[in-house]
């Protein structure tokens, strides 16, 4: 190593030396001297018979320290690679754990004292690996060089443990949007009334889950009154959501019909979010204004005879619909559940080619559903 | 004192002027306290409760559609008939539910 940089360092002096004897014969010369690559040689060539700009002995002791450096980095590079006695032991040990099976020459290669030998050794198990990696056939592959892949049962993997809050802490960290809000994928804009606040899906999802609950995939978010803290788990919120299953065809509304389909089906399958519960009746009944569906239900919880209202107001699109709810709520409230719901409703729009038509379009994904069938829960 | 209160109220009236209408209704009901729909309804007029004939009585037992004045509806075998109330049984898909509204809300009762 001291060899090594000695060897760099008279190299640098001689490097310098000649190009001040060049720089005192030409100016132009020894800026290129001392700038482009092997440029001294020109300058040796028209010097060479100069006695005080001659630099032919800074050329040769240039070369010879060069050398000397190269042949010292070189024995570096093999000192570091072969390493000490102890080294050479823990590398044996390692090739033994990842399941590497030396031959006793091999081992006795690696741990001998000349560097030649535990080079050649290093070589040889090198290309054996190499073989093994390109040819299947050779005999070196049939040994089980890793074990992790030769083994059969499955690897347990680390999972990135999952971010869990406490309600408290997700409700502060969700931020409060204002205003308008767009969803450019979609097509639709919701203009949020001047006390209510929108949050997004991704904090709603994180109070959802901080409350045990199920991960909601068509959720867009959260709108909640200004008046109320979203802190309080028992506070009311209306979530929104997107069914992209097409356009959806109108129907006559019958009311009565309805309930009576709604009773019957004794397996609802609710495209809307609805608490866990059992329907009473239509606390506001279905009405489609050609744009809006919105309608409450009365209904009574599982396992308990407590009664709670959902209010849903969809507004309808080309490609689907998007869903305003709010689930649980009392029935005291019935009328500020059912107008909240049907205000944000009406603030929805969707943008120009993406509005709803009664008329089906020619081509594009149709619902399974109709206005009618979502407000029965039957399909 | 005075002056500040007259301000308040004036801008509460120019808020509530320069509101929505649906905007202004939710938040009188979001002010308001939660009352039950018996106590919004209509209430029956007693002398014409006294004098005229109860029609829902005779429909006991039957399997009626009950219409609210608040356009709710709701289907079940009917059980009882009071001044104040109708009581409906209602089958849900694991048991059945006595379900009362109140008489002062009921605009119309159809047997199914």
């Amino acid at each position: 190593m001291k060899l090594m940089l000695i060897a760099y360092a008279l190299s640098l002096m001689f490097v310098l030396l000649m190009v001040v004897r060049v720089w005192r014969a030409s100016v132009l010369d020894g800026v290129l001297t001392l700038l482009v690559p092997f440029y001294f040689i020109v300058a040796m060539i028209k010097y060479w018979n100069e006695p005080d700009h001659t630099i032919r002995f800074h050329v040769l002791g240039l070369v010879i320290c060069s050398g000397i450096a190269y042949y010292a980095a070189t024995n570096v590079a093999r000192d570091v690679i072969v390493g000490t006695p102890e080294q050479r032991t823990a590398m044996v040990k390692a090739f033994r754990d990842e399941g590497v099976a030396l031959t006793a020459e091999q081992e006795k290669g690696l741990l001998s004292d000349d560097p030649d030998v535990v080079m050649a050794t290093l070589q040889s198990l090198d290309m054996e690996s190499t073989d093994s990696d390109g040819n299947a056939d050779g005999a070196v592959a049939t040994r089980p060089r890793d074990a992790e892949f030769e083994n059969p049962a499955p690897v347990p993997v680390q999972e990135r443990p999952a971010e869990v809050l406490s309600y408290a802490e997700a409700a502060r960290r969700a931020v409060f949007n204002r205003g308008r809000y767009t969803r450019e994928a979609i097509g639709i804009t919701i203009d949020v009334p001047a006390k209510f606040r929108l949050i997004s899906a991704t904090d709603a999802r994180r109070l959802d889950q901080a409350r045990g609950r199920s991960d909601d995939t068509r959720g867009l978010g959260w709108i909640i009154h200004e008046n109320l803290a979203l802190t309080d788990p028992d506070a009311w919120h209306v979530g929104v959501r997107w069914h992209s299953d097409g356009w959806v065809a109108a129907a006559a509304l019958d009311p009565v019909g309805l309930l009576d389909s709604a009773l019957a089906n004794k397996a609802p399958a609710p495209r809307v979010a609805v608490s866990h519960s059992d329907l009473l009746g239509y606390a506001v009944a279905p009405q489609f204004d050609g744009q809006v569906i919105d309608w409450a239900e009365e209904r009574v919880l599982v396992n308990s005879d407590e009664q709670v209202v959902d209010c849903h107001a969809l507004r309808l699109g080309r490609r689907g619909v998007v869903e305003f709810s709010i689930t649980g709520m009392s029935p005291k409230s019935t009328s500020l559940c059912h107008a909240t719901v049907r205000l944000l409703a009406t603030r929805a729009s969707f943008a120009p080619g993406k509005q709803y038509e009664a008329t089906a379009p020619a081509e594009g994904l149709r619902a399974p559903y109709t206005v009618a069938t979502l407000a029965t829960h039957a399909f | 004192m005075r002056a500040v209160w007259a301000s308040a109220v004036m801008a509460v009236a120019m808020d509530a002027f320069a509101a929505d209408p649906d905007e202004a209704q939710i938040e009188q009901l979001m002010n308001a306290p939660a009352k039950p729909a018996a106590a919004t309804a209509r209430p029956e007029k007693k002398g014409a409760a006294k004098n005229e004939p109860d029609s829902a009585a005779d429909l006991v037992g039957q399997r009626v559609a009950v219409e609210t004045r608040q356009r709710g509806f709701y289907i079940g075998t009917l059980t009882a008939v009071t001044r104040e109330t109708l009581t409906l049984a209602i089958e849900l898909p694991a048991r059945s539910v006595s379900y009362s509204l109140p008489r002062g809300d009921v605009a119309s009762v159809t047997v199914r």
